[in-house]
């Protein structure tokens, strides 16, 4: 089964080139100690807001530090980040997605009803509500992007769940005595695994931007340690004086939600099972 | 008596598609009772619709009845758990490519009911469990990693009666087994039933729409029409002078094509 998806995967251009883009940041946030010129927190008062030059190819900001590795160790940030809070997510989501679609009726009404309500308000807005009254950093980021972004995730699980259960290999399952944990993770899970891999990456996208908007925002992850929305708000400041200082960091989130966004959609038609080869 | 039904009725609601509301019932069976034999084969035809299904899916535990009694030799069958159960009835089913889960291997597939009867057991005692199992049914023993849709649909039905014979059961309800197969394969899949039940002195509730395939098959026949069990008897008789027009035109519709399979 898997054999066909990674056959398609290989010709089908959109995922394979979010997939390589993503490959390459993740390099980049692993190796970052190793291809960053400089300690992106050292402080050089006589470079301050250089531009971009062959010591400085992303130039420096306001307080002399290296732009450039700024933003490869941002990357380490910015994907930990969509990784760990969509990973949450993703727990939350299918385990609620698949009690809410196999037993149906009261325990479905009250969770989808449940998820309705969280689904009317803006996630950022909802994200913003409880971020307040935290610490702000990136630990708490995590965790509140996680709690926040299962709600369509479960309604997805819930839907697939919903037809899956009444096909006749779960009827099988039944009549051979299996445990119903057993028919759900063994029996349906498997089954909405490919929908939830579409939707998540597209997920970790959208994480990554909320992240860099709550970092911009001061209410993400502290200065002085790096992540593209913190650099862009020291750019804010000087958007006259540095483009690079804010170019550079909103090219990196571009980029980075762009290429989730690819392969998320390649993912999509990978696993369209309207062109099932057998 | 190995296992009796009495009375089994069972009612779906009617949904109105517009309102989502109730609007009346179809009673699919209707006050059915029924008693098996060790080694009998019941068959039990009737046109589509009428009930069979349903019939077939309470005696095994999948739909529970409004109301009716079932026994499982002389007990009734609320005193069994569901893995007693389990392991005294199985089902083979119509669509033996929707029966099988097409994201798990023959090998999973075939260990998982392995592991439901005995719970302890070996790896390598598994996987002879499996082999011989794939043998009994007529299929080749390195299949264990593959997954149900490199298969066809008469294969696959020998897997999915693989499946239920891991159970070692005394009675498998056979709902329409061979009625998606290409006629070529249909009586290669009746034979090896025959053959199970000759070796391991298994029971078998056949249903069908097709009469010629039942009195090829079947000790004793009931004939269901709208839920209900309107005729029953021998084959011989059921053939000759059938007592209902239903049964009489039951049996003309469908003779010529099926009788020269058999
Ligand atoms: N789950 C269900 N919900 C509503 N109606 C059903 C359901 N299952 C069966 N029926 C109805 O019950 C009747 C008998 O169906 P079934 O037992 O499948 O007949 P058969 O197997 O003889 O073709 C039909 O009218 C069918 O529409
Ligand atoms: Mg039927």
């Amino acid at each position: 089964m898997w054999k066909i998806y990674w056959r398609r995967l290989k010709r089908n251009k959109l995922a394979l080139s979010g997939l390589s883009i993503i490959l390459f940041l993740t390099i980049l946030a692993i190796f970052a100690p190793l291809l960053t010129p400089y300690n992106p927190l050292e402080q050089n008062l006589l470079a301050r807001l250089s531009s971009p030059s062959k010591e400085h190819w992303f130039g420096t900001d306001d307080l002399g530090r290296d732009v450039f590795s700024r933003i490869i160790y941002g990357t380490r940030i910015s994907l930990t980040v969509g990784f760990v809070a969509i990973g949450i997510a993703i727990i939350i989501g299918t385990i609620i997605g698949l009690i809410s679609g196999y037993f149906a009726k009261k325990i479905d009404l009250i969770l989808m009803r449940f998820v309705d309500i969280m689904l009317c308000f803006p996630a950022f807005f909802l994200i913003l509500m409880v971020i307040a009254f935290l610490e702000p950093n990136i630990y708490n980021v995590m965790i509140v992007i996680g709690l926040t972004s299962w709600p369509g995730l479960a309604r997805l699980v819930r839907g697939e769940c919903l037809s899956i259960k009444e096909r006749e290999f779960i009827s099988a399952a039944k009549i051979l005595g299996l445990s119903t944990i057993r028919i759900l993770f063994v029996h349906i899970l498997p089954n909405v695994l490919a929908p939830v891999l579409v939707s998540a990456t597209l997920g970790v996208g959208s994480a990554i931007l909320i992240e860099s908007g709550l970092s911009f925002l001061g209410l993400g992850v502290q200065p002085p340690t790096p992540s593209w929305g913190n650099i862009l708000t020291s750019g804010k400041d000087y958007i006259y004086l540095a483009w690079w200082l804010s170019v550079f960091p909103g090219l990196a989130i571009l980029i980075t939600v762009l290429a989730y966004n690819l392969l998320g959609e390649g993912l999509r038609d990978i696993f369209d099972p309207r062109t099932f080869e057998g | 008596m190995l296992l009796e039904t009495k009375n089994l009725r069972k009612s779906f609601p009617i949904e109105s598609k517009l309102l989502r509301q109730v609007i009346g019932r179809v009673i699919a069976v209707d006050n059915a009772s029924l008693s098996l034999n060790k080694g009998q084969v019941l068959g039990l035809v009737g046109e589509s619709g009428s009930g069979k299904t349903t019939l077939g899916k309470i005696v095994v535990g999948l739909i529970e009845p409004d109301s009716g009694e079932i026994f499982l030799q002389d007990k009734n069958i609320k005193n069994f758990t569901r893995k007693e159960r389990a392991k005294k009835i199985q089902m083979v089913f119509q669509d033996p490519f929707a029966s099988l889960n097409p994201r798990l291997s023959i090998g999973t597939i075939l260990a998982e009911a392995i592991r439901t009867r005995e719970q302890v057991i070996g790896n390598r005692q598994q996987v002879e469990k499996i082999k011989e199992l794939l043998n009994l049914v007529g299929m080749p023993t390195n299949i264990l990693s593959d997954y149900p849709h490199q298969f066809s649909g008469g294969q696959r039905q020998r897997i999915g009666i693989a499946r239920a014979l891991a159970m070692q059961p005394e009675i498998i309800i056979a709902d329409e087994p061979v009625s998606s197969l290409d006629v070529s394969i249909q009586a290669q899949i009746l034979n090896l039933l025959l053959d199970l039940k000759q070796k391991f002195s298994i029971s078998y509730i056949f249903i069908t729409h097709d009469l010629s395939i039942v009195t090829f098959l079947a000790d004793y026949i009931l004939v269901m029409y709208q839920g209900n069990i309107i005729e029953e008897g021998k084959p011989e008789e059921i053939l000759t002078k059938p007592k209902d027009k239903y049964t009489e035109k039951l049996f003309n519709s469908l003779p010529k094509i099926t009788c020269q399979i058999l």
